[in-house]
């Protein structure tokens, strides 16, 4: 699977988004905020994501401030690191 | 003015067993926070040296009874507090406790027992229970007429406090014993660790570059009691609590508003229930946690409630770590330590502090302390301030 | 303030206060001031809470993110608030809440993924303390009044009015929301009372609640 469409899979299961489809999801759309309205536990969500799915460990929620920027961003950083 | 008398006080921290060896080092500057080596428990914490087994001894219970390390805790300081008051037939007793751990060191010894198919004692279990834990400390103590158990996260013990007096106000009951106990697990050690709220240095509570919290363990006790109570017990009062407020911040389940909402209003309102002024303020036992989120938003509460003229005031979670639902009880009992030997404790580990505020305390500071005002600010948005005056 | 009304709240009748509304969920069953109101069949207390919420057309994204504890609460309050209209929202709620195991099914949903070796969650962590749904609620509904949770062994509705008269008497607040609520995996026990200070014509007996919570 395309590592975007996958990203939307993992968000959509571990955040419990209900009711939103990978479509719903645009690559460049704001996560956090306005965009998708996810919230600083979702953030700490994705850094489980991001080492149990992909091996990137973070150090810390400040550090994925620009990386969960959007789909575009997170799969960009999870391509250069993994 | 609805000030309750305190008369007693019990306290087990990081920093030792009992009122005298804490207050000795909370003086001298002395921190009991140290750095763990243990696989899989890296880090800073506030844990009490004493293991199970010397509490068990030191209690008078056999090595191999299943008592729960919240509960060992718990039992030790309430003993101090309670101090073996005879009982009269003729007073009313009631014992509100708090924790949020419970039994859970116990319970989760006997799941990983079982996940690893090893043998697993059941009894393990039977104290998991937050009120088995309150009962269990509450049948070593004495016989009380009602007994309740508060949980609302690191406000716990401080709503417990807030409850007890307004028990004694109501003409219920005339003495009672309050405060909390929270003893460090896996548990809880993993959950905070999600939630990247450790630093895994020693905290730096109010400093500009502070990464986070160090978890701490202990229990803390203290003991109202009424004009009829005190006649009978002989006992002098140790000070007042002469205000309390709860009130929900309302913002995100485990961050605080930026302004500190909770935090105004719980301020706020403890002052008007003490009828003082926040200029009649001598010192402040912060929550200040240590946290980037907490420490911002108390500091721009506690600047908003004072208007800018902050009394001196300090975190002693440097001192401890974060006792969870004992730190509201813990830092009561502090704060009683500041009235009786006129001190602001100092803010351990501060270099450039928040705002550059000059309030911070960056020594042990003696001074005329009249009242003390103490913050315990919850998840789930439970703020409580508590005020504490000269007897 | 009067001294005496300060010392003496818990001695109170109960005259100050008005139940403005009641609801218990349980058992696949919604009740709303002693009439049925919902009903579903769930094989499970997460499918049951997902049907009442679509049901009542909540509109609430967050709220599948919480716990089913947090859900049941707020799907309760819902219904409260959904049957008062003349209630026009006020952040000076106070809740006080009763339960004997706390967050025992978040504190075993977490206690699992430590027990499989698995990463921990921190969206399960924050749910491990009772009073969490207190802060879902209050963020929810802008309350900014004062929380308590209470640990009791079962349900004691005098001990929760007393809370409520106590607060009223005390002046910290107008109105009350709160009750029992536990859920431990499939089981699932809601009873809510909606209090107000001051007495109206159109309070609901307090009496007659207590023989329909009964039960």
């Amino acid at each position: 699977m395309d590592l975007r469409e996958e990203l939307k899979q993992h968000l959509i299961e571990q955040l419990n988004l209900e009711g939103i489809k990978p479509s719903d999801i645009q690559n460049d759309q704001a996560l956090f905020g306005d965009g998708l309205g996810l919230d600083s536990i979702d953030a700490l969500e994705i850094i489980v994501i991001l080492d149990n799915e992909y091996g990137i460990a973070l150090a810390s929620p400040e550090q994925g401030k620009e990386i969960f920027h959007s789909i575009d961003s997170l799969a960009a950083f999870i391509e250069k690191n993994r | 003015m609805t000030a309750v008398s305190i008369t007693r006080a019990g306290i087990v921290s990081c920093l030792g067993l009992g009122l005298k060896t804490n207050a000795e080092r909370l003086l001298a500057g002395n921190s009991g926070i140290k750095e763990s080596k243990e696989k899989g428990r890296e880090g800073y914490f506030g844990a009490v040296s004493f293991t199970n087994h010397e509490l068990k001894t030191a209690l008078g219970f056999s090595l191999d009874s299943v008592i729960s390390r919240t509960a060992l805790l718990g039992l030790a300081a309430a003993k101090e507090a309670w101090n073996e008051m005879p009982q009269d037939e003729n007073l009313k007793c009631a014992f509100i406790n708090a924790s949020t751990v419970g039994g859970m060191d116990l319970t989760e010894t006997y799941f990983s027992n079982l996940h690893a198919n090893k043998q697993a004692n059941p009894s393990l279990v039977a104290m998991h229970d937050l009120g088995a834990v309150t009962n269990f400390i509450a049948a070593n103590i004495t016989s009380f007429d009602y007994i309740n158990t508060i949980s609302t996260a690191c406000s716990s013990s401080a709503n417990a406090i807030m409850i007890g007096a307004q028990l004694i106000n109501a003409g219920m009951f005339d003495r009672v014993l309050v405060g909390g106990t929270d003893a460090l697990c896996n548990f809880t050690y993993q959950g905070f660790k999600s939630l990247m709220v450790l630093d895994n240095d020693w905290c730096k509570p109010f400093d500009v570059s502070r990464k986070g919290l160090n978890l701490g363990e202990g229990s803390a006790y203290f003991v109202y009691e009424n004009e009829k109570s005190r006649k009978s017990s002989g006992n002098d009062v140790l000070a007042n609590r002469s205000g309390w407020a709860n009130a929900n911040d309302a913002f995100h389940n485990t961050g605080t508003s930026p302004d500190g909402i909770g935090a105004q209003l719980a301020i706020s309102k403890a002052l008007m229930q003490a009828d003082l002024s926040p200029s009649e303020i001598d010192y402040i036992n912060a929550h200040g946690t240590a946290t980037p989120n907490n420490d911002l938003s108390e500091y721009n509460a506690m600047n908003t409630v004072f208007q800018k003229s902050l009394p001196i005031f300090s975190s002693t979670k440097a001192f401890t770590g974060h006792t969870l639902a004992a730190s509201g009880a813990i830092e009561a009992v502090f704060s009683l330590i500041a009235l009786n030997k006129q001190v602001a404790f100092v803010n351990l580990n501060v270099e450039e502090v928040v705002d550059d505020c000059k309030a911070i305390s960056r020594e042990t500071k003696f001074k005329h302390i009249a009242n003390v005002l103490s913050n315990s600010f919850g998840f789930g948005g439970n703020c409580t301030s508590l005020i504490f005056s000269e007897a | 303030m009067a001294v005496a009304t300060l010392q003496y709240w818990y001695k109170m009748d109960n005259s100050n206060i008005n139940i403005r509304s009641f609801c218990t969920i349980n058992n696949g069953l919604i009740v709303a001031n002693g009439i049925q109101k919902l009903g579903f069949e769930a094989s499970t207390t997460s499918e049951f809470l997902s049907l009442v919420y679509k049901d009542l057309k909540l509109d609430y994204p967050k709220f599948f993110k919480m716990d089913n504890l947090s859900k049941l609460a707020m799907l309760g309050t819902e219904v409260l608030l959904e049957s008062d209209t003349s209630f026009d929202g006020n952040d000076a709620v106070a809740l006080c809440f009763f339960n004997a195991q706390s967050s025992l099914d978040s504190d075993w949903n977490h206690q699992k993924l430590i027990n499989q070796n698995k990463a921990v969650s921190p969206s399960v962590f924050v749910y491990t303390l009772p009073n969490i749904l207190m802060g879902e609620l209050a963020i929810k509904h802008n309350w900014h009044g004062e929380n308590l949770f209470i640990l009791a062994s079962a349900f004691n509705f005098d001990s929760w009015l007393m809370e409520a008269k106590k607060l009223f008497a005390l002046n910290k607040a107008h109105f009350c929301i709160g009750g029992w609520v536990e859920v431990f995996e499939e089981h699932y026990d809601l009873k809510l009372f909606f209090a107000e200070k001051a007495s109206s014509v159109n309070a609901l007996s307090i009496e007659k609640i207590k023989t329909l919570i009964s039960t």
